[in-house]
């Protein structure tokens, strides 16, 4: 069976009226809105906050890098999509909403009022050159009545609870190398 | 061909055919109060933060507002035996049946979905505070410098796009949950007979009786002991008063002077202006 001219265009008619009524009709009755989110990038986190490691989905628009939604990532192991309050408003911290969020170290020297901003590597330098100055310097063999403690009692350490295992493992590592005695932490303060 | 077209397209549309009454179920049982839900509804709807200070409790803000859409309360009650108890709940909108806001609202602005949920239309909202003063749970609050009553919206964008509401997908405890009505109302009360086998003899569920909402709170305590929960939440006086008597009877005032002029019409007919009519006064 052959398509006829003029068949081929009551078939196109036809449909172009019910296609017609079908885009035109049913979202005006549904009212249904767009998710803001809808052409943001997607980019998977984790918290930063705490070492339970909640996973985070950060929604941002991409040319402008504007975080739009961050919320909990409902397929990370750990958290299932939820989220305490802190980690809830963690938007707040991201650059584009945080003006203040320094992005440079910044140094005071001592005695100075004011801080300026230094490079990266002339602050890890310095970080590092005063650890040594510091650890030689308050360095103990021996205590007084002679027994051997090889300690440093002029540094003391201040974990922090955003530090993961693998991260405190490190970090008392190092520690122990340099011969520090009193390593502390945020959570027994 | 052309109903596989007109299918593709609907697929713009999201109509749900049978849409099914949408309900959040929270746990006042299961609430460690920390407030997750707060923040997430905050950072979803891009809410600004208020400036708020120490008023003696862990509550913060002390109440709901244009820019707080929903808040953990920490009230305070002494139990029999003198200590002291601490009740987290709950407050947003109820999304209830029959809204009495919803009711008054001149304009149409507060609009109730098929889906029960009940959402303020800012482009329709002129700002009287109708909403405010009927709403039983003291929810919509106005925002004087926008004119326009805000609230808890259900977060329709959410849920007609397959997500949860931001509050329930951030809640780490599973206190608060979404689904269809009729389910999370049997889940509601086979927890209150739980509670109540394990020692909370006044535990109960809230908006599943003569008054039914789209939040159903399951408390471990009555209701009486919470700061700001009716213990018989009823529709408000004036606006039963208006919806069922003086509106019906506008209706059939309406109506009936409508069939009245039809009636004139047909046994009178249209008054005739015409220029005969001072002659025949003038023939009088």
């Amino acid at each position: 069976m052959g398509i006829t001219r003029r068949n081929f265009l009551k078939a196109t008619g036809v449909f172009t009226a019910a296609a017609t009524l079908g885009i035109n009709l049913k979202p005006a009755k549904a009212k249904a809105e767009e998710l803001k989110i809808t052409k943001a990038r997607e980019t998977k986190t984790i918290c930063p906050y705490c070492a339970v490691g909640c996973g985070m989905l950060v929604h941002s628009i991409p040319h402008t890098n504007k975080v739009i939604n961050l919320e909990g990532d409902p397929d990370h192991v750990i958290n299932r999509g939820a989220l305490c309050a802190k980690g809830a408003t963690l938007r707040q911290l991201a650059g584009s909403e945080n003006r203040r969020r320094l992005t440079k170290p910044l140094y005071r020297a001592p005695g100075s009022s004011e801080w300026r901003e230094v490079s990266w590597d002339w602050a890890i330098e310095q970080i590092a050159r005063r650890v040594k100055e510091t650890r030689d310097r308050t360095f103990i063999t021996r205590k007084p009545n002679g027994n051997v403690v090889n300690r440093c009692e002029g540094i003391a350490s201040l974990g922090s609870a955003a530090l993961d295992n693998e991260e405190c493992y490190l970090l008392v590592k190092m520690l122990r190398a340099l011969g520090i005695v009193y390593l502390e932490h945020q959570a027994r303060i | 061909m052309i109903t596989s077209a007109m299918n593709n397209n609907s697929n713009l549309a999201l109509v749900d055919v049978n849409i099914k009454r949408k309900a959040m179920l929270y746990d006042a049982s299961k609430c460690t109060a920390c407030r997750g839900c707060q923040g997430a509804c905050k950072q979803w709807h891009d809410l600004p933060a208020e400036k708020t200070h120490n008023w003696g409790s862990y509550q913060n803000p002390k109440d709901l507002s244009p820019k707080t859409w929903l808040i953990i309360r920490f009230d305070e009650h002494v139990d029999d035996r003198g200590y002291p108890v601490w009740l987290f709940n709950r407050q947003s909108c109820f999304h209830c049946d029959n809204p009495d806001c919803s009711a008054v609202c001149p304009t149409g602005a507060m609009t109730v979905r098929d889906d029960g949920v009940v959402f303020v239309n800012h482009e329709l909202c002129i700002g009287c505070g109708n909403c405010a003063d009927a709403c039983p749970f003291g929810v919509p609050h106005i925002d004087k410098e926008t004119e326009k009553s805000y609230k808890c919206n259900f977060c329709i964008d959410r849920i007609d796009n397959g997500l949860a509401p931001a509050c329930v997908s951030a809640c780490p405890t599973g206190a608060l949950k979404y689904g269809e009505r009729e389910e999370l109302e049997k889940e509601a009360l086979e927890r209150v007979k739980k509670l109540k086998e394990m020692g909370f003899t006044e535990a109960n569920a809230y908006g599943v009786g003569d008054y039914k909402t789209g939040v159903i709170l399951v408390l471990p305590f009555s209701p009486e002991k919470y700061s700001w929960i009716p213990p018989k939440p009823q529709h408000t006086k004036p606006v039963v008063w208006w919806k069922e008597i003086l509106s019906p009877l506008g209706a059939i005032a309406i109506g009936a002077s409508a069939l009245g002029a039809l009636f004139h019409y047909v046994t009178i007919g249209p008054k005739r202006v015409e220029e005969a009519l001072p002659e025949e006064e003038e023939e009088k």
